[in-house]
């Protein structure tokens, strides 16, 4: 079964950052194979938001904000790995490819 | 009272340097009666980019903000006619997002999102780089717009 990716993007306007980076992450965890759902925190509200069901079976959980974020809450007792959302937008598979470095997911390939 | 028009596409524009480019966005924003106050329109701006530069990589800047000034929600695209430093970063196009402090219109809103999506498309921004066709442009936009 594929691994679950999740992660949530925010950023003080809204509109731009936020979904560059939630495309990003989306399309290069895709290319990875994983099956991935990223919340985003915009000015249209909060979309695709993740459940605690979401958040229980990730395999990794990435934060990309630049606000603090409603519900943060959700994500207590679990690794949370932040990231800029400068770096999510100019190299998402590197970001990836770091945190899975870092998780020891390449070994087992 | 539209998000998106010919209008509201500029290209092959002399701009010397951001502050250039900040005075042009703000004068025709309210020309085109998107703002009723340049003044504060480039303040806003200024506050947002002095915060986190909006330029990504040497490709485009994304100049935004959210405020009073702004009577509805737009998109507008700018291209120099040369490259102009961007706060250490060399771009020609930009992609300016103003919208209201208020908002009411969350569809507009989720519209204009979908343009920032796209901007991590290499064949989108590829074929926005290098036209300099409005219609092209216009039809590059609209089309994400209502994707």
């Amino acid at each position: 079964m594929a691994r679950k990716l999740i992660g949530l993007c925010a950023c003080p306007m809204g509109l731009a950052h936020t979904f560059m980076a939630a495309e990003a992450l989306e399309k290069a965890a895709k290319e990875k194979g994983y099956d991935v759902k990223v919340e985003t925190q915009g000015s249209d509200g909060i979309k695709n938001k993740l459940t605690p069901e979401d958040i229980a079976q990730a395999d990794i959980i990435i934060h990309s904000v630049a606000i603090t974020p409603e519900g943060m809450d959700r994500f207590e007792g679990y690794d949370v790995y932040e990231v800029g959302l400068q770096e999510l937008i100019k190299n998402p598979k590197g970001v990836l490819d770091e945190i899975e470095e870092d998780l020891g997911f390449n070994n087992d390939k | 009272m539209e998000i998106f028009s010919k209008d509201y596409i500029f290209v092959d524009i002399d701009l010397k340097n951001r502050e250039d480019a900040m005075d042009f966005i703000a004068g025709k924003a309210n020309e085109l009666g998107i703002s009723k106050d340049k003044k504060q329109t480039l303040k806003d701006l200024w506050d947002r980019e002095k915060e986190f530069n909006t330029a990504i990589d040497d490709t485009f800047a994304i100049p935004h903000t959210k405020s009073q000034s702004i009577s509805f929600p737009v998109v507008m695209i700018v291209k120099s006619k040369n490259v102009i430093d961007w706060g250490g970063r060399n771009i020609k196009l930009m992609i300016v997002f103003l919208t209201p402090k208020e908002n009411k219109e969350n569809i507009h809103l989720t519209m204009l999102s979908k343009i920032s999506r796209k901007l991590v498309d290499d064949k989108f921004k590829a074929v926005l780089n290098e036209s300099n066709d409005i219609d092209v442009i216009y039809g590059l936009i609209n089309d994400a717009l209502n994707s």
